[in-house]
Formats: structure tokens, C-alpha cells, sequence
């Protein structure tokens, strides 16, 4: 699938990924009538999908600015079952849900389909990444965020009054740490390891 | 996995592994599934940490400005169907006068007939 041509529509994610406000009002304008009909007819209304379009979009800009995104398909196909998929694994937490209306064209554009499979898998790993480092404790959580910042090394060593590489040492135990509570965590997601 | 091989997938990811230590690490991760898992978790990891700290002022700046161009956009939508219901209400109202006007001519025209 990387070895398919880039789609013309990667200006929507190179526009996430920049911030650009042209490019954000252009999806909600020509993208969002789709999901917001979609959510309607199924158990949901205008308020259900504001919130499902705006964490689609930080998902998007989140893998966009990571450089993981390479758009091969439409953008309008992608962002649609990309909602449709964060609405519908939202519907299955409700077990009254009833009557959901399905629309096929989205299961003939296969480039798509696994596009928005794997946004959703980065989002579901990264929301778990957040997770696991909140059980983190406190001197950890220090040392993660000063090394990993763009401080000068002397720096980092001074805000931890530790020196420079056994900084390092201690970053890589707490990275450690952290891939073990993600592989013991159970909505760790294998699909993408 | 033990403290070691973590050190191997930090050494491994800022290229400081000699080119012995490399060949064993690259063969280890062709034959130990749960070896290599750990290092694709350790790496994404890393990669989550890099962009989450270094990116934390644009993301918050990405996440204020999408807050506000979502707000425009469906406080139009809410106003929109505010307005339509309004705008029904007041048409059920004008319906209702204009059926009082005509009851009220029809009775008139009724009173006129029976007294003629």
C-alpha cells in the first residue's frame, strides 16, 4: 500500500499537520454534511457528531504531524469511515442500540477501509500511551519530559541534578517501564506490532 | 523483557551499536517474536514521546483553533435549525389567524344570510 501513488487530497493532511485554517473550514465545509447525515440516522444527533468529527481531526493531525500519514485514496471516502468507525465502536458501548444503516460503498474502496483501520489503531495505541504514563511515578514522568524536550543537554542534566547520561540511562529503564504496562494493559491493540 | 535488551533498543535506535552488537540484534528480532514486539512498542513509544513533548505548544495551538472553527461551523447548524423551528412556529401562527379571519367572515356572512 506505501508504494502507491500519494492521493492529491494529502493537501488536506499536510494542511492538518500545518495548522492551516483554510484547510480545517474546507473539511468541515465540504466534509462533515456526510458524517453529520450518517450520525443522525443512526442513534445520534449534530452535538454526538461535532465531538466525533473533532477527534477525528486530532487523530489525523496527531499521525499527520508524525509523518506516519500517507493519503493514497480520497480524503472524503477516508474521513467518512474514519467517523463512521469512531461513531460506530462508540454505538457498541450502548447495548440499546438497535438499528444501524450501513452504507456499502464504503466497503468497495479497500485503500480506505485500511487507512482509517490503521488511524484508528494509532489513536486507540496512543490514547493508551497516555494512559500507562499517567501510572508512571513522579520522578519518571520528570525525567521523560526533560529529556525528550529540545533543552540543551547541560540543561537537562541541571533541571535533574543528575548528570547527562545517567539521564539518558534512567530514560530508557522508564521507556522500558512503560512498554511493559502497554504489553500488560488489556486494550493493548496487536494490530500494529 | 530484562534491562538490558532495552538499553540494545535504545542503542539500536540512536545507531550506537557496533557492527557486531547489530547483526546479533538484527537476527534476534527475525527470531524472537516477543523480542521484536518490544522493540516495535519501545519505538513507538519513543516516537509518541517525541512528538507529544516537543509538539506540546502547536498541538495545544492545533487543538484552540480547531476548537473555534468547530464551534462556527455548528453554532451556524444549531442556529439554523433554531431558526427553522422558529420560522414553523411562526408560520402554525399565521395559519391559525388567517383560519380565525376566515371563521370569523364565515360566521358574518352566515349571520347576514339568515337575517336577510
Amino acid at each position: 500500500m506505501r508504494e502507491n501513488k500519494l492521493h492529491e487530497d494529502q493537501k488536506y493532511i499536510d494542511g492538518l499537520a500545518n495548522n492551516n485554517t483554510t484547510v480545517i473550514k474546507e473539511i468541515y465545509v465540504k466534509f462533515s454534511s456526510r458524517v453529520i447525515q450518517y450520525i443522525n440516522q443512526n442513534n445520534g444527533d449534530a452535538y454526538h457528531a461535532q465531538d466525533v468529527i473533532q477527534e477525528t481531526i486530532i487523530a489525523i493531525y496527531n499521525q499527520a504531524k508524525q509523518q506516519k500519514l500517507h493519503l493514497t485514496c480520497p480524503f472524503e471516502t477516508y474521513f467518512f469511515y474514519l467517523c463512521k468507525r469512531k461513531w460506530l465502536n462508540r454505538l457498541k458501548e450502548n447495548v440499546d442500540v438497535v438499528k444501524i444503516m450501513d452504507e456499502n460503498e464504503l466497503n468497495t474502496d479497500n485503500t480506505a477501509k485500511v487507512l482509517s483501520v490503521e488511524t484508528s489503531v494509532y489513536e486507540q495505541n496512543h490514547a493508551l500511551y497516555n494512559e500507562v504514563f499517567q501510572h508512571l511515578d513522579d520522578a519518571c514522568k520528570e525525567i521523560l519530559r526533560a529529556t525528550f524536550s529540545t533543552k540543551p543537554k547541560v540543561e537537562v542534566a541541571k533541571s535533574l541534578k543528575i548528570n547527562y547520561a545517567d539521564a539518558v540511562n534512567q530514560k530508557v529503564l522508564c521507556i522500558g517501564e512503560l512498554t511493559q504496562l502497554v504489553q500488560n494493559a488489556p486494550k493493548f491493540n496487536l494490530q500494529f506490532y | 523483557m530484562e534491562k538490558q535488551d532495552f538499553i540494545q533498543f535504545e542503542k539500536f535506535l540512536v545507531g550506537d551499536l557496533t557492527k557486531d552488537e547489530l547483526s546479533i540484534f538484527n537476527k534476534r528480532l527475525r527470531s524472537d517474536a516477543q523480542f521484536k514486539q518490544a522493540f516495535e512498542i519501545y519505538k513507538d513509544i519513543s516516537d509518541h514521546l517525541t512528538h507529544e513533548i516537543t509538539n506540546e505548544r502547536p498541538i495545544s495551538d492545533f487543538k484552540a483553533n480547531l476548537d473555534v472553527i468547530s464551534s462556527q461551523y455548528f453554532n451556524a447548524i444549531y442556529d439554523e435549525d433554531i431558526n427553522s423551528i422558529a420560522s414553523s412556529k411562526s408560520h402554525s401562527y399565521k395559519f391559525m389567524i388567517a383560519l380565525c379571519v376566515i371563521i370569523f367572515i364565515v360566521f358574518l356572512v352566515f349571520n347576514l344570510v339568515v337575517k336577510s
